[in-house]
């Protein structure tokens, strides 16, 4: 039986503005073995970073508010921490990469003061041990001259090469958990494969879990061991990588497979696009999200609950929507 | 780095220079003579004369301008033809007046501004926020001169604590220069503190929305060095160049100061001397007055490529 | 298409600008009032700002005279309201003036390149490197001291701020796609400038020119206040303080409401030109 490292329960997250709330986030539970690799995917505006942006509590707050659920890593419930206990898990426990690399570092101070700055923050050493530990964490990721690039300013790198800095941060402090919110979409192809290969070498290697999100169905298929599908702020569909592309069951992750572009296809095979836009989650009421997108829709579907999480039947395949009819409830 | 300070250099004299021509024609284009300004209606017209060929007034006006700048490369400022005294012995006499009241104000509105600005940012939205920025567009909106006359009347004439008018330099007896100077620079601090604080607060809030700041913040540093070491540099870089912006203001300020108060300074000279058509005084004062706001500005820059290492690098793109 | 967004946008703004909360709506109130006043100051009193009863001077406010009397007995309210008039004609005139010439040349610096560029922009900064109330001192004393020859005096000192912007907007949009077609078709050079180029500026120039109002009427009243700018009898609120200075003691009232008139109209135009700032474009701000 995997041990679970973490495990979200039935998170709640919304914005309050003068327009109403944005139900970002609406019950989302999922959770993450050890060494596993999670994929959450979704379209932009589904809520899969504010999820993430919960889970290290860093939603800006007013407007944002985390106002329910459970976050349980390590036996803590992370929402019931103390604010400094909780500054102590990010970044050492659990490390998050987020997507511009171009501007994620502070421009007027050098790659070394950054990361010494964070490694002193979580460990105690002194400024020179902390310095090697950083051109060893520069090593890790592949930078070239690491000695010297630890004295450049951000803006003398490429943008692949900043991620890679971003992702030595990461490492540097061996946190257990690494969240890469859409970490290579903002690089050209070439360096996305190169940057991503990193990764997973780093986490396969050093016994990590990571959390990928992204819209990049392509991208997670490789790499992931399981697989959360977000719509309109909630979990529609979770199973095994294979599973999903398998045997997807929500018209949504049939959607999303079939616009994929696939290799061994027939060549002059139409993508078939998923009509419509997503919903805004301004004052949403309580229904099936994808509804007025969705081409099996039927009268049971405007009802207004959620349509629950129901098992599948094949190794924690689950699927939200009502016209799955075999199953248990969840 | 050398290469941006010297194109900064000659874009500075440029300026200079153009505002040289521009004091020098407009007191040229006043109506009045001012040969016979300085000795009165009753002289004769051959004493105005003779004054006005020493004062180089009947030589064509491009060959007045050299006289006037190569004079002043001299050393010569001419004379004051209402004061008859040099233009230089008059402007030193002055000087350190305006200074006494408009460096402290320019510090004590600088540092405050920033403190106040800077808790704004981090307090955004709570209640002392709310006061402060208040406080600050009302503080914006009262007029110098006003402020300084309520001031006298509520300090100097009802309650009798601060002294109604006047001048103490501090090397006479400083105690009195303070209790003389506080309501001036109060007056004068006043708006620029209000202006500096609202300028801070607005870069704070936009540096603490940065990307780089969440990293900071999902790396686990703590808030306090999130505020002062990460944000602040970055806040800070834009605000120089309020900084030299105060600088007018200061000077600007002092004419209305000065006024209210009955300081001798620079200020005061101004005022009378435009009134009085004792132009090379103007011109004079004018010329001054804009090379000290250029050569701020120069500072500023050269600030701006020492703070900002991306300009320090690349030579200032 | 653009019509409909126009409209949807103006009424964004509007939506915001009044959701500002109480502040914004006194500010409004306040100036709505003043300009009242100035309008109808004649029917609002029955003296003039001229008249003077020499057997009533310096008297407290009474039942006849409603703010009490200055030196020379004339009425301290009727003054105030024909000041009222004179500064806020002498804020729209100064910043019509600023507004229009200072368009035109940022539009001809932006457009016509290089030199006429550099030439405009460094005279530009030179002006900027006087202090405004120094120029408009120096100005003052060549114009004169009419309405006219002040709104002129104030409008060349605000000036910079049209001419910078426009210059800034103009050579961001130049490389636009939709001006380079309109080049390529054939299109005259004004007329790519004020079909093109000058609507997609007016937001700034509306915020600018809000803001504008506050600043002029606080350079009349200092101008004023040091004798320079609107001259006797002409009531102006800041001469009116200058004079009552030397009452201090006797009338503080003399000095002291004409200044809390300026204090209230430029805070109103302030608070008012932050809210239409914020209203229409709020990256603008910090900018302006």
């Amino acid at each position: 039986m995997a041990e679970i490292l973490l495990d979200v329960k039935n998170l709640r997250t919304s914005f309050f503005t003068h327009a109403g709330e944005v139900k970002a986030v609406n019950d989302v539970s999922f959770h993450v073995n050890k060494g596993e690799i999670v994929a959450v995917v979704g379209e932009s505006g589904c809520g899969k970073s504010v999820t993430q942006m919960s889970v290290m509590q860093l939603v800006q707050s007013p407007p944002g508010k985390i106002v329910g659920g459970e976050i349980w890593f390590e036996n803590k419930d992370l929402l019931k921490l103390e604010k400094k206990d909780m500054r102590k898990v990010r970044g050492s426990e659990i490390a998050m990469i987020f997507q511009e690399p171009m501007t994620s570092l502070n421009p007027v101070y050098t790659i070394g003061n950054q990361i010494t700055e964070v490694i002193r923050t979580h460990q105690k050493c002194s400024r020179k041990e902390a310095w090697d530990l950083g051109i060893k964490a520069l090593e890790t990721v592949g930078i070239p001259e690491p000695a010297v690039r630890m004295k450049s300013y951000p803006f003398e790198m490429s943008g692949g090469m900043r991620q890679r800095v971003l992702i030595a941060v990461a490492v540097a402090c061996h946190s257990k958990l690494i969240i890469a919110d859409e970490p290579t979409t903002a690089l050209d192809v070439t360096t996305q494969a190169q940057v991503m290969e990193l990764l997973l070498n780093i986490v396969k290697e050093q016994g990590k879990s990571m959390i990928v999100v992204t819209h990049n169905l392509g991208l997670v298929t490789r790499y992931a061991d399981r697989i959360y599908v977000m719509y309109a702020g909630r979990v529609v569909e979770s199973g095994t990588t294979k599973e999903i592309m398998m045997n997807p069951q929500h018209p949504y992750t049939k959607g999303l497979m079939l616009s994929v572009p696939r290799l061994d296809g027939p060549k002059d095979e139409d993508l078939i696009p998923i009509e419509g836009a997503p919903p805004s989650l301004l004052n949403f009421p309580d229904k099936c999200g994808f509804a007025p997108r969705c081409p099996f829709r039927n009268e049971k579907c405007d009802c207004s609950c959620y349509p629950p999480l129901k098992d599948v039947g094949m190794e924690d395949h689950k699927v939200a929507c009502y016209l799955f009819d075999g199953g248990r409830d969840e | 780095m050398a290469r941006f300070i010297i194109k900064r250099l000659l874009i500075a004299l440029l300026i200079v220079f153009l505002v040289s021509i521009f004091a020098f024609s407009l007191m040229h284009i006043l109506p009045g003579d001012p040969a016979r300004i300085s000795l009165g209606m009753d002289a004769s017209q051959e004493d105005v004369d003779a004054l006005r060929e020493k004062m180089n007034l009947d030589k064509p006006l491009v060959q007045q301008y050299y006289l006037w700048i190569a004079g002043m490369a001299r050393g010569d400022f001419g004379d004051s033809i209402v004061y008859n005294r040099p233009v230089k012995d008059i402007i030193l006499e002055k000087l350190p007046k305006t200074l006494s009241i408009g460096v402290p104000s320019l510090i004590i509105s600088v540092t405050l501004g920033i403190v106040f600005g800077v808790i704004c940012a981090i307090k955004r939205g709570k209640f002392i926020d709310q006061v402060l920025t208040f406080f600050s567009t009302v503080g914006i909106g009262t007029p110098q001169f006003w402020i300084g006359i309520l001031g006298i009347y509520l300090f100097g004439m009802r309650l009798r604590i601060l002294p109604i008018q006047g001048y103490v330099a501090p090397s006479d007896n400083f105690g009195d220069y303070i209790r003389h100077a506080i309501m001036p620079v109060f007056c004068m601090s006043l708006s620029m503190i209000a202006s500096v604080a609202r300028q801070t607060r607005s870069n704070m809030l936009d540096v603490i929305n940065q990307d780089y700041i969440r990293t900071a913040r999902a790396n686990g540093i703590s808030e306090r060095s999130v505020i002062y070491k990460h944000s602040l540099r970055n806040t800070l870089i834009p605000i120089i160049t309020i900084v030299a912006m105060q600088v007018r203001n200061v000077i600007g300020g002092s004419l209305i100061i000065e006024n209210v108060f009955n300081i001798a300074g620079i200020g005061a000279l101004l005022n009378v001397a435009v009134t009085n058509r004792d132009y090379l005084i103007v011109q004079t004062c004018t010329l001054i007055i804009s090379l000290v706001t250029v050569i701020c500005n120069l500072i500023v820059d050269i600030l701006y490529g020492v703070v900002n290492p991306q300009i320090r690098i690349n030579g200032g793109n | 298409m653009a019509k409909r967004k126009d409209n949807t946008l103006f009424k964004q703004s509007v939506r915001v600008f009044f959701s500002r909360g109480i502040l914004v709506k006194i500010s409004l109130a306040i100036i709505v009032l003043f300009l009242f006043v100035s309008v109808f100051a004649p029917i609002l009193t029955p003296y003039t700002e001229t008249e003077q009863h020499l057997k009533d001077k310096l008297q407290a406010p009474s039942s006849k005279y409603l703010l009490g009397t200055d030196y020379i007995g004339r009425d301290l309210l009727t003054r105030l309201l024909y000041g009222a008039r004179v500064s806020l004609m002498c804020s729209v005139l100064s910043s019509l003036i600023a507004a229009s010439v200072g368009i035109i040349l940022g539009m001809i610096a932006g457009y016509y390149g290089k030199i006429f560029g550099s030439i405009i922009m460094r005279i530009t900064d030179a002006q900027l490197s006087m202090p405004p109330l120094v120029l408009c001192m120096v100005l003052a004393s060549v114009f004169g001291g009419g309405i006219i020859g002040v709104s002129i005096v104030i409008g060349i000192t605000i000036m910079p701020g049209y001419i910078r912007m426009i210059y800034g907007q103009v050579l961001g949009l130049r490389e636009n796609d939709f001006i380079v077609a309109s080049r390529l078709v054939g299109q005259k050079g004004y007329k790519i400038l004020f079909k093109h180029l000058l609507p997609n500026c007016f937001p700034t120039i509306i915020v600018m020119f809000t803001m504008n109002l506050g600043t002029a009427i606080m350079l009349e009243a200092s101008l004023s206040f040091l004798g320079i700018g609107i001259t006797a009898p002409t009531p102006a609120w800041g001469s009116m303080v200058s004079e009552g200075y030397n009452y201090l003691i006797r009338r503080p009232n003399l000095a002291l409401f004409p200044g809390i008139c300026v204090l209230l109209v430029v805070v109103a135009f302030n608070i008012v030109g932050d809210a239409v700032r914020d209203a229409i474009d709020p990256r603008l701000r910090g900018k302006l």
